[in-house]
């Protein structure tokens, strides 16, 4: 992934942020929005996301039936193991619940998990990037160690180690995402702020004896903007991916299944050899909803690197 | 390259093993308030409590615990399994040689068709095949790992039955040799499964960065110089690949971590009796020794891997040897 363009193109984003710095902020969000609408793979994963997070907010209208209620069939017997028809979109669980409902509510632990580790994954990862890469010397060497030492953990056997010993909620599987993948976000955003560095316009921030935390908020910060965008789609789709796994190992939180627990479910109940219908959809959205931020990411990134526009955009 | 360079890449090496292992012993210790609670399970027997106690000596200080744990990691000592009552060892060996011979062949291949696929797209932009074809990867990169296994079943499995589904043998099976387990039809028969998922699944990221380093090469002047010589376009792909490949020698040790997440959700699909079913198994039955060792071996498998990937890429590329 092409990400670090040391003499890249800031286009508007790159002028260092002066008065009024708040109202040209804004323009260039609608600016970035722009970008995306005007990438096609990047409009259509707008729309599916849009879509996850109106099922996610309006699910409990949307489902027909609740996801955990047993269904039965005209002759008063269980519904068990329906394949899909009008009346179950997606077919019936072999325990006899409603397979579309299921899925639909699936929606609201990713879009969660999904945004909420990321704004934290990233949180973190842009900070240690900044003053990592801006300070340099020892704090960098210690920061950089520390990514070093995040990327040699195997993070799916240490997730389900720590949830294990955490206990199976939702938020400790948000922490633990986040505990360890900032590591990416703050790489690849350290050595653009390192070239950041070496611009006049910083140096000229520095000469008139602006400190370091307002160079790095004020000036460094806007430019890295994109690039941060960016790892927050990517960090998206890795939180969703990641509790899906746990959960389909059965390290999920059982009070709000996802998707995930949804394949646990049907793999233990054999369903991969009795009901294809129960497997399908769950593993479906997760493929979609992680596609899809992951087109929303590489529009960013072609807003950031107009050599990566490729879709004729 | 100098030779202090691998030193001291080897020292940070170490160093990086030694923190991911104290993290793990603290882990293991200290998150829960009281950690004899969690370690010392109540239903256990006696004397599996009293080999709990000495293989953690929580009786101890802290420190002297870490000393004792420390040492007992030079040696390859996990002590003993709570859950098959052997030293972890002896467990954890036919589990790793049953991971590896699943995923070494699976990431090979997945590199071996990532660099021959990607290099194509690349060198063919723009051609009906390389629009369309991008689509594959690009959604492949979004689909989660064990899905794809369980759609093989169904679809392979179940529907065709050309395959069976779990295990590594037939049911009833007992090995004679080491080598009778791996060297006949029917282990070829299990493995084919999970290792052409795992393949497709691992090719698709490195096919993508092969693709776009291809797309940059294409561009650049020895190209030229080399066409002018008058050699054969195939030549000119095979200079113009050789130099695409360095970002998929460093994205090889990223690779090998997602090879490694990926085996636990894959041997859990197909029911293979790896390293990655034993470590969920461990977690789930409580059996800390075991869950620790093969923790153990992954970040020692992952870090190595950093390290020999770091080493030939200062070797592949001149231009960055001179750090």
């Amino acid at each position: 992934m092409n990400t670090t363009n040391p003499e890249g193109n800031y286009g508007e984003a790159g002028r260092p942020a002066r008065k009024g710095v708040h109202a040209s902020r804004r323009s260039w969000l609608v600016m970035q929005f722009r970008e995306i609408l005007r990438d096609g793979p990047g409009t259509i994963g707008l729309i599916i996301l849009l879509v996850f997070f109106f099922i996610a907010a309006f699910g409990d209208s949307l489902t027909p039936y609740g996801p955990n209620d047993l269904q039965y069939l005209e002759d008063g017997s269980l519904a068990r193991g329906e394949p899909p028809s009008a009346r179950y979109w997606f077919g019936t669980t072999t325990a006899g619940r409603d397979v579309f409902s299921q899925t639909l509510s699936g929606a609201r632990v990713a879009v969660v998990v999904g945004f909420l580790s990321a704004i934290v994954t990233v949180f973190i990862g842009s900070n240690v990037a900044l003053w990592a890469g801006y300070s340099g010397g020892k704090l960098d060497e210690f920061l950089m160690g520390l990514v070093d030492i995040t990327y040699g953990i195997p993070f799916l056997p240490f997730a389900i180690v720590l949830v294990s010993l955490l206990g199976t909620s939702i938020w400790n599987v948000i922490l633990i995402i986040s505990l360890l993948f900032w590591r990416s976000t703050a790489r690849v955003i350290r050595a653009q702020v390192l070239s950041l560095k070496q611009r006049p316009f910083i140096w000229s921030a520095r000469a008139a004896g602006a400190k370091p935390a307002y160079i790095i908020y004020r000036h460094i910060l806007p430019n890295v903007l994109p690039l941060i965008l960016l790892y927050t789609a990517l960090a998206v789709s890795t939180g969703v991916l990641t509790e899906a796994g746990l959960s389909f190992l059965g390290f999920g939180d059982p009070r709000f299944p996802s998707w995930g627990t949804m394949l646990n479910d049907a793999f233990r109940a054999g369903a991969a050899r009795r009901a294809w219908w129960w497997i399908v959809p769950p593993g479906a959205c997760i493929a979609l909803f992680v596609t899809a931020s992951y087109m929303v990411g590489r529009a960013f990134e072609a807003s950031t690197d107009p050599r990566l526009r490729e879709y004729g955009g | 390259m100098s030779r202090e360079y691998i030193l001291r890449r080897f020292i940070r090496m170490i160093f990086t093993l030694w923190v991911i292992m104290t993290i793990i012993f603290f882990m293991f210790r200290l998150i829960p308030a009281d950690p004899a609670s969690l370690l010392i399970d109540s239903s256990l027997t006696a004397e599996g409590q009293q080999q709990l106690r000495e293989f953690w000596g929580i009786d101890k200080p802290v420190f002297t615990q870490y000393l004792t744990y420390m040492g007992n990691l030079l040696k390859l000592d996990f002590g003993r399994s709570f859950f098959y009552r052997v030293p972890v060892m002896e467990v954890l060996g036919p589990f790793l040689r049953n991971s590896l011979v699943l995923m070494v062949p699976a990431v090979v291949l997945a590199i071996v068709a990532a660099i021959g696929i990607g290099s194509y797209m690349g060198w063919k932009r723009g051609s009906i095949i390389e629009r369309w074809g991008i689509m594959i990867p690009l959604v492949l990169h979004g689909v989660p790992l064990y899905w794809l296994g369980l759609v093989a079943l169904i679809i392979f499995s179940f529907w065709l039955r050309w395959f069976p589904s779990s295990g590594m043998r037939e049911l009833g099976y007992t090995a004679e040799t080491v080598w009778d387990i791996y060297f006949n039809i029917d282990f070829l028969r299990h493995l084919i499964l999970p290792m052409m998922t795992a393949a497709i699944y691992l090719a698709a990221s490195p096919i993508m960065l092969m693709r776009s380093s291809m797309i940059e090469v294409q561009n650049e002047e020895f190209l030229d110089v080399i066409r002018a010589k008058g050699v054969p376009e195939r030549v000119v792909v095979r200079h113009a690949m050789r130099n695409a490949l360095l970002p998929v020698v460093t994205y090889l040790a990223f690779l090998a971590t997602i090879a490694v997440a990926g085996s636990v959700l894959l041997e859990t699909v197909f029911s293979w009796p790896g390293i990655g079913r034993a470590l969920v198994e461990a977690v789930n039955s409580r059996d800390y020794p075991l869950a620790q060792a093969a923790f153990f071996m992954w970040s020692a498998s992952v870090v190595i891997m950093y390290f020999i990937v770091d080493i030939l890429y200062h070797k592949l590329d001149p231009r960055i040897s001179l750090k």
